[in-house]
């Protein structure tokens, strides 16, 4: 009780535990932030995808009856709802077929979030003798709205909702939505149905994927991975993975990793910060209540009492900033959400959010937040309280000497300047009382490079490793038929449009074991050196007719005897490197003539005559992609081949695209015409046009926000670094009273004592500058080397944004600096017979 | 001509109770004279240390050391005549822990930019019997060892006076005699003007004049 009694009343002087208030008040402010900002866009991203998908835990299609009974009866499923697909052909609707998808009343209410969000009007069945109908299929069959009746098979269904959702004008199927009746679960597999599968809930869901294997095995269905890839399994990946569930056991996926591992370091390396600057604070405070300390010790205070007393105190002082720290953290996170909200109006990007969206007031944060506080506050008073119960009766009374024996001794030759040498003394002897500052600065410095230097490498990427496109617009076309050739005439006569082409690609597969002789000897050479595997796609792609014949010229080939395809007889050395920087080697042999290649979706071979060979891709269409080997040839060839093989329908359509070379600023304009264009030729829910000016609006929009959190992270780790600074100092100085007045009473002028701190105060800046220049050395080849040189890290080292960096230093020195100042105004005004004298 | 003089010196300490710590204190002391100032324990004598140290200021009442009056001395005047005029020898922790013994010594000198006379400073160490212990740190020192080049920092610049506050109050006997004959050895040989303040009178004995402290008040007793 009386340990309570004697805590209670020490941080009543709220003068005196200022310093620590306060720095456990910015502690908790900035963890907070932090927390919630990794709340609202972890846990935010996961709940919105729970709303949209739900929270099932695998889908497994294409079951039979057997199956599904068997999957019924299986022990480790908690819940399994099914859901059919059924088409239905010549409905008497504009367009010819529907495809009707029923499922579960329960998957309506917890896997339909994204449909719902989709909702126009109406809501989502409730009955099975409700649907959901698209808006596209209600425009074009005007007599069917909500509320009205539709005959789909058999059954008449009433619309109860219409959703958002656009068909490409080829697309013959109508997509509804239904109810699952309870007699339709029973016959499921009755009737006209094109597809059952099972949504299934696992009752331990941590045994998911061991489970569903176990599952698979039993029905005698293929592997996991191939029924992945093929799409007939389906994970909820994303709402396993926030639970912590990982298809590698407890390996998380790679893409996890690398989300969390920068934040958990992140969020370490500023637990470790707060710590040591709440300790130094707590030191200071506690280092002025030594003498209540001795006397307590002379009055019988054990030293487990001791101990107690100065975690209580810490506990109970830190309890007001930590409740305060919790609500002002939350604030704070909502202020930096809201300044990215506005900057991305002022950027006017499209699907941007109208209104701004507090940060959710997740009540586990603030747990956690609390909990991780009042840790750090634990961690940072344990060292006091263990040195103040170990602190000696006499010590104590005296005054601070509790750093005695760690005073490291250092015999300088004589200076010269005898400040200078008594500063070198002192800045050697007392390093330990810094190591708080110096420890905080590395922590911030490392952090700070850290993000300096992602961001130099990303603005690298951004400069040079893409390719440099002449294009400022590209139009996607969808058709099932040619591509009208007065299309690109008419785009021609746009006035403002400086060159445009058309393009159209088809994909096949490499067979590594029928192009043997195939790749030319330095890219085998350059594949063994760096013992990376090579797994290309062949894509065919084909020019204008015009286009093509421009090409055949431009390297001499006679246009007339043009069988087979040019091919694009370049690839990277090192695909590693930065794009422009990259330096291209023969793809092939001379010798191969020609190259065999799989169409997956038909599983036919095809050899393709290889015609001649080119070195660019023509008229910097598309980059040369290091995984790709490239074919050209005529639009009419493709065409002519495409279509009579069967190789295109609804499913796979053509997709054109339409690359425009116009200025920036005659950009909108052109966007328009070109737009108006296509629509005279293709339905305009065929066409999807998007111009540079986008891109760019996005990036500055991304920018913008890294510049805020930049700035953002500077501040908080000048008030850190100042905090510390203060602190240190003030550590430093206390240790040396008895000295500061010893010096004085022996004759050191106050301004002689200033030089020698101001000299005191240089070494440590020294050392800061040295450790920033360290850890950004360290920082670029780190980060160089975990981009496998794609960059080099005197490129990298080069990019930093030093203006930021300067003014982050200056601020940071000038911090220390005033801390010093404040440190030599105290001792100035100190008395020496108040330091000296003895009780 | 006293080369330390103190004219109706005064110090009263303001609060709920005024303490009238000095009261009109008058003091001669000759060059080379060894004075001994004793009394109880909140008589007032290290508060007229610390006045004649001019580490304090008096409330009224003037301090002459060598003709100077101290008390009108601004506060950097002060800490450069107490430099150059004054050496200062307090009970314990004289020594800056983290230089050499002999940069304790030369401290004086170095904070005036002036190096020591070698004859001079070699006599000071011989005499102290510290010469081979320069290169050591303060806690590589026995107490008496600490005060001995205590002793030897408070003699480097010549002063005009040496003012002791217990010098030996942290000894031993064995070290107390030490250094209470060093004081005497110092007093001869260099014609050093040392007043001590102590409590301890085996010490006030072996100085040739011993004064006391009563409340504030300072009596003389001649020794003879």
């Amino acid at each position: 009780m009386i340990i309570s009694e004697l805590a209670k009343s020490s941080v009543k002087n709220r003068g005196r535990s200022s310093a620590v208030f306060y720095s456990v008040l910015i502690a908790v402010i900035i963890l907070g932030t932090l927390l919630f900002i990794y709340s609202e866009l972890e846990l935010g991203q996961w709940n919105y995808h729970r709303k949209m998908f739900g929270d099932y835990h695998a889908i497994l299609y294409d079951i039979n009856e057997e199956e599904y009974e068997l999957l019924q009866k299986n022990a480790s499923i908690k819940m399994m709802e099914p859901s059919k697909v059924i088409q239905i052909e010549n409905v008497p609707f504009h367009r010819p077929n529907v495809v009707f998808y029923q499922q579960s009343p329960i998957l309506f209410d917890t896997c339909s979030g994204l449909i719902e969000s989709q909702l126009v009007e109406g809501r989502l069945p409730q009955q099975s003798n409700e649907v959901l109908a698209s808006n596209t299929f209600v425009f074009e069959n005007p007599s069917y709205s909500l509320g009205k009746t539709i005959r789909l098979g058999d059954k008449d269904y009433q619309i109860c909702g219409v959703y958002k959702y656009q068909l490409l004008s080829f697309d013959k199927n109508y997509l509804f939505y239904g109810q699952l009746a309870s007699n339709d679960s029973e016959n499921l597999f009755q009737g006209d149905s094109d597809g059952v599968f099972a949504t299934i809930w696992f009752k331990n869901e941590r045994d998911t994927y061991s489970s569903m294997r176990q599952i698979l095995r039993d029905l005698g269905r293929k592997d996991e991975d191939t029924l992945l890839k093929e799409g007939t399994l389906n994970y909820n990946t994303e709402y396993l993975e926030g639970k912590l569930i990982f298809k590698s056991g407890l390996i998380p996926s790679r893409g996890f990793v690398e989300r969390w591992s920068l934040r958990v370091g992140l969020l370490g390396c500023v637990l470790v910060l707060f710590a040591v600057m709440i300790y130094n604070a707590f030191n200071v405070w506690n280092n002025q209540e030594l003498r209540q300390i001795g006397l307590l010790k002379s009055s019988g205070m054990t030293p487990g009492q001791m101990h107690r007393l100065v975690i209580e105190k810490a506990l109970r002082l830190s309890l007001l900033p930590i409740l305060l720290g919790l609500v002002l953290s939350y604030l704070f996170a909502n202020l930096l959400f809201y300044l990215m909200w506005l900057n991305s109006i002022n950027v006017h990007l499209p699907f941007q959010p109208q209104q701004f969206k507090m940060v959710t007031p997740n009540l586990t944060v603030f747990i956690v937040l609390f909990i991780l506080a009042l840790l750090c506050v634990l961690l940072a008073a344990l060292k006091p309280a263990k040195q103040s119960s170990k602190l000696s009766v006499i010590e104590s009374l005296k005054g601070v000497r509790v750093y005695t024996r760690r005073v490291r001794l250092h015999r300088n030759k004589n200076d010269r300047n005898v400040i200078h040498g008594l500063a070198k003394d002192n800045a050697i002897s007392y390093q330990h009382t810094f190591r708080g500052l110096s420890l905080a600065m590395a922590l911030s410095v490392l952090i700070f490079s850290t993000v300096l230097i992602v961001q130099s490498y990303r603005d690298l990427n951004d400069k040079y490793n893409k390719a440099d496109s002449p294009y400022t617009l590209t139009s996607t076309l969808y058709t099932i038929e040619r591509a009208p050739r007065s299309l690109l005439a008419d785009l021609e006569l746009i006035p403002e449009i400086d060159a445009v082409h058309i393009l159209v690609s088809y994909d096949f597969e490499y067979m590594q074991s029928e192009n043997q002789g195939f790749i030319s000897d330095q890219l085998r050479d350059s594949l063994q050196d760096s013992g990376r595997d090579y797994h290309p796609r062949v894509t065919v792609y084909a020019l204008a007719d015009a286009d093509f014949q421009t090409i055949l010229a431009e390297h001499g080939f006679n246009p007339s005897k043009q069988e087979g395809f040019l091919l694009l007889d370049r690839i990277a050395q090192n695909p590693n490197k930065a794009y422009m920087y990259r330096k291209y080697i023969p793809l092939s042999r001379d010798t191969a003539d020609s190259i065999t290649v799989l169409d997956n979706k038909d599983r036919e071979r095809y050899n393709l005559t290889i015609a001649g060979r080119i070195e660019r891709f023509p008229f910097d269409l598309n980059p040369m992609l290091p995984d790709q080997i490239a074919l050209f040839t005529s639009l009419t060839n493709l065409e002519d081949f495409l279509f009579a093989n069967d190789k295109v329908d609804e499913e796979n359509p053509l997709v054109y695209r339409v690359k425009v070379k116009a200025d920036l600023e005659v950009l909108p304009q052109v966007t328009e015409e070109v737009r108006k264009v296509l629509n005279k030729h293709v339905p305009s829910s065929d066409a999807y046009t998007r111009n540079l000016l986008a891109d760019l609006a996005a990036k500055k929009e991304q920018y913008r926000n890294e510049l805020l959190l930049t700035i953002g992270a500077q501040v908080v780790f000048m008030i850190i670094g100042f905090s510390n600074a203060y602190n240190s100092f003030h550590i430093n100085l206390q240790t040396r009273t008895r000295d500061f007045a010893l010096l004085k009473s022996v004759g050191m002028t106050a301004k002689q004592i200033k030089k020698m701190l101001h000299y005191e105060t240089w070494f440590i800046i020294r050392r800061v500058i040295l450790y920033y220049v360290l850890m950004l050395v360290g920082g670029v080849f780190v980060v160089s080397a975990m981009k496998e040189f794609m960059f080099s890290p005197w490129q990298l080292a080069l990019n930093i944004n030093y203006p930021l960096l300067v003014l982050f230093f200056l601020i940071s020195i000038l911090g220390i600096w005033g801390a010093m100042e404040n440190g030599v105004r105290k001792i100035s005004d100190q008395s020496i017979i108040t330091a000296l004298r003895e009780e | 001509m006293p080369i330390l003089e103190t004219r109706n010196l005064t110090k009263i300490y303001p609060g709920a109770e005024q303490v009238v710590a000095l009261n009109q204190v008058s003091l001669a002391v000759e060059k080379g004279e060894l004075v001994a100032i004793m009394g109880d324990s909140g008589s007032g004598k290290s508060t007229l240390l610390h006045m004649l140290a001019g580490v304090d200021k008096p409330t009224e009442g003037q301090v002459l050391i060598q003709d100077v009056d101290i008390t009108s001395l601004n506060e950097k005047e002060m800490t450069i005549f107490r430099r150059r005029n004054i050496g200062l020898i307090y009970q314990s922790f004289n020594l800056i822990p983290n230089i050499t013994v002999e940069k304790n010594i030369l401290l004086p000198l170095m904070l005036d930019q002036r190096k020591p006379a070698p004859a001079f400073f070699e006599e000071v160490i011989q005499t102290l019997r510290i010469d081979n212990k320069l290169k050591r740190f303060p806690h590589q020192l026995s107490g008496g060892e600490q005060q001995r080049v205590a002793i030897a920092r408070s003699l480097i610049t010549r002063p005009a006076i040496i003012l002791a506050d217990e010098p030996t109050g942290n000894l031993d006997r064995k070290n107390s005699e030490e250094v209470t004959s060093l004081f005497r050895l110092v007093n001869q040989r260099f014609h050093a003007t040392i007043l001590l303040v102590t409590h301890d009178e085996k010490i006030a004995l072996s100085c040739e004049r011993i004064m006391f402290m009563v409340d504030g008040t300072l009596h003389e007793r001649e020794v003879i």
